[in-house]
């Protein structure tokens, strides 16, 4: 669970990071910070991770600044470790 | 040229070309929703229009990517699908889901993004939001809560208007748009011209609605209902029922209004003409006395507003003439109620605008020349779109009528208020012909019509050469300003200003969507209209030369200043500093 409490963390700054301009970026961060959230707590359901997942995929692609795609890829990466 | 492959498509276009416009060649509708090419606004906010790009491995956006050479593109991928239906499920999750009671119901883009989507559930747990609504202003509301964030009223308001009170901002971990400063809209310069209004693609900037009253007013019994229609309304209006765009629906309109109830149904074309004979008789008096020069139109109100705030040292230059709904307002109250032995305090005056901005100045203090309100209730064409639908009459069906007397007749040269250009080719009809006897050898001034942003054109009036500008849109007007307090154009005599770009035909509350193409062909229905009319100039109209001969006497008589002039405040810049 360490590494979800990272990932948390992880969230928190990059939603300071990201331009904030584009709505999967800007919608898409505020939704993972919930769900990241209930992964480092341990209450996260087999859908939610499925959600999680995808909705991290859609960011890596189609976010607008290099900071919101980086960061959706990066917690992709740190996520399947953990 | 270049050539690329769209979903197995090939297809050439010229260098620059966005794979949007790319697409449209071969038959593929990239869907959209912050892209505006109207006004130049290609963000990349949504990410609704992405598309897949061999080679690639992010998503690119189809609204403001170029073509390249050899490009392949594909739009309709299992990926580019779920990311579509994704952004719009977390948009839909921060978007308080209000259709049924939205003012945009059944005109959203967002409500028919979701719909082509399928979008049946929201996988989301759904963010609450609660900002308050801003009612503050006269004509324009805003409900952040239903803000997508796309921007577009953001560009509008600084690029096309040039008044720039709205931005992007962070509130509670939300982007939403809000209005500088973080002030009510009513403090700040908003000319409430509604344009923002007109590109919202979401029920988030809205016009007052004022349907209420007029039922009110018109189911009570002790009140005598009078209406006036815009020109520009005449044809818009049918494009809310089905009609093709420029279509001239004036009879309808009038049939309609009967059958809604209103007492007298009188056309704001005769008072455009009243117009005419008074500003066309300010400006030779100002060349013939030495005046202020050059004149400026007075009858957009949006575009008196941005005057007052930003350039009140120029405000001796406008006409002292109020616009045509304020001119009627009065007329009926003194005149006509006399005439039909009726106590102005029961009459109340309805006026169908194509302009938000016309609420804010039926609401001016000074415009109450009878001693009651010159206008009392100004709906937008939208709200009397409404309120036929509301009737449940089938508009586009209906028999055409005429307008009642003695405020019936409108000429074309009252028709054509309705376009950029228009007063002037209207007041250039009347003064030529006032000031020099003779008759017109030719009516259409062409160099004035149409949507470039700055025209101009001259006459000879006795030996002298009378030259004017014509600009729509403020941007287009904050450049003439500063170009007149530089100095330059001394030798001008005469200035028409619209607010909105096109003139009222694509005014602030008109039928969504209003895009430039849309524009254009209002215009066309404009002048189709000027030439069918029977009279075509102002002075030849035989209502205003009765009211003349039996009330007013003649243009700037005593009785004209006293009800159809009027003054302006010098507002300066808003919030004040301090
Ligand atoms: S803005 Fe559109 S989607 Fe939102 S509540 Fe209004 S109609 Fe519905
Ligand atoms: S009404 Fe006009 S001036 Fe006011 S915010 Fe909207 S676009 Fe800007
Ligand atoms: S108020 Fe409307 S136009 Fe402005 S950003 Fe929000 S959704 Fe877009
Ligand atoms: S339409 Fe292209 S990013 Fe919004």
């Amino acid at each position: 669970m360490a590494l979800s409490q990272v990932a948390a963390d992880f969230v928190a700054m990059a939603r300071e990071e990201c331009c904030g301009e584009c709505l999967p970026g800007f919608n898409g961060m505020l939704q993972v910070t919930g769900l990241v959230q209930k992964l480092a707590e341990g209450t996260a359901t087999v859908e939610e991770k499925a959600l999680l997942r995808q909705t991290l995929d859609v960011m890596a692609r189609a976010a607008k600044c290099k900071m919101g795609r980086l960061s959706a890829r990066f917690l992709r990466q740190l996520l399947r470790e953990a | 040229m270049v050539s690329l492959v769209i979903d197995g498509q090939k297809v050439e276009v010229p260098r620059g070309t966005t794979i949007l416009e790319a697409a449209k060649k071969v038959q593929v509708n990239i869907p959209t929703l912050c892209y505006l090419k109207d006004i130049g606004h290609d963000v990349g906010a949504c990410r609704i229009c992405i598309v897949e790009v061999e080679g690639q491995r992010d998503f690119v956006t189809a609204c403001n990517t170029p073509v390249e050479e050899g490009m392949v593109v594909r739009t309709n991928t299992p990926a580019v699908r779920e990311a579509r239906r994704m952004t719009l499920e977390l948009i839909l999750a921060n978007h308080p889901m209000e259709c049924p009671t939205c003012p945009r119901n059944g005109n959203c883009e967002l409500q028919s993004l979701a719909a082509q989507f399928n979008i049946r559930e929201i996988r989301f747990p759904r963010v609450r939001r609660e900002f308050p609504l801003d009612d503050s202003s006269v004509a324009i509301i805003r409900d952040p809560n239903k803000c997508i964030a796309c921007r577009r009223c953001v560009t509008v308001c600084e690029n096309v208007q040039t008044v720039g009170v709205l931005e992007l901002q962070k509130v509670d971990g939300q982007a939403i748009v809000g209005v500088k400063g973080g002030v009510p809209l009513a403090e700040t310069n908003c000319v409430q011209c509604g344009q923002c209004a007109l590109v919202c693609p979401v029920g988030a900037i809205y016009e007052r609605d004022d349907t209420d009253k007029v039922w009110a007013a018109l189911a009570d019994p002790t009140k005598h209902v009078v209406v006036q229609t815009a020109p520009a309304v005449h044809v818009t209006i049918g494009e809310m029922f089905g009609m093709p765009v420029g279509t001239d629906a004036t009879g309808k309109i009038v049939a309609a209004l009967r059958r809604l109830g209103f007492d007298a149904v009188f056309d704001t074309n005769f008072a455009a003409d009243l117009t005419i004979m008074e500003e066309g008789s300010e400006l030779l008096e100002r060349i013939e006395k030495g005046g202020v020069l050059p004149q400026f139109t007075s009858c957009s109100p949006g575009w008196i507003k941005f005057l007052e705030h930003f350039y009140p040292e120029l405000l001796p230059h406008v006409s002292s003439c109020k616009s045509p709904q304020q001119m009627l307002g009065p007329v009926v109250k003194t005149y006509y109620a006399q005439k039909k032995g009726i106590d102005p305090k029961d009459v109340v005056m309805v006026s169908i605008m194509p302009c938000t901005a016309k609420k804010f100045e039926a609401a001016r203090p000074e415009m109450n020349a009878s001693g009651y309100r010159d206008v009392d209730i100004v709906l937008t064409s939208r709200e009397l779109g409404r309120m036929i639908k509301e009737a449940g009459i089938d508009f586009a069906n209906l028999p055409d009528e005429n307008y009642d007397d003695p405020f019936g007749t409108g000429t074309g040269a009252g028709q054509i208020f309705g376009a950029t250009g228009g007063v002037m080719e209207a007041a250039l009809r009347t003064a030529y012909e006032l000031a020099t006897g003779k008759t017109l050898p030719k009516l259409d001034f062409v160099e004035v019509r149409g949507m470039k942003g700055v025209k101009e054109a001259a006459v000879e009036l006795n030996g002298k050469t009378i030259k004017v500008l014509v600009a729509h849109g403020l941007a287009n007007a904050r450049l003439l300003m500063e170009k007149l307090k530089a100095g330059e154009l001394k030798d001008y005599h005469f200035i028409e200003v619209m607010t909105c770009p096109g003139g009222c035909i694509g005014g602030g509350g008109q039928p969504i969507p209003t895009t430039t193409e849309i524009r254009e062909q209002r215009i066309a229905g404009i002048y189709e209209r000027d030439k069918k009319l029977p009279y075509r100039k102002s002075h030849e109209n035989p209502d205003i030369k009765k009211l003349y001969e039996e009330f007013l006497g003649k243009p700037l008589s005593h009785k004209s200043h006293e009800l159809l002039h009027t003054k302006y405040t010098p507002r300066g810049l808003m919030p004040k500093k301090g």
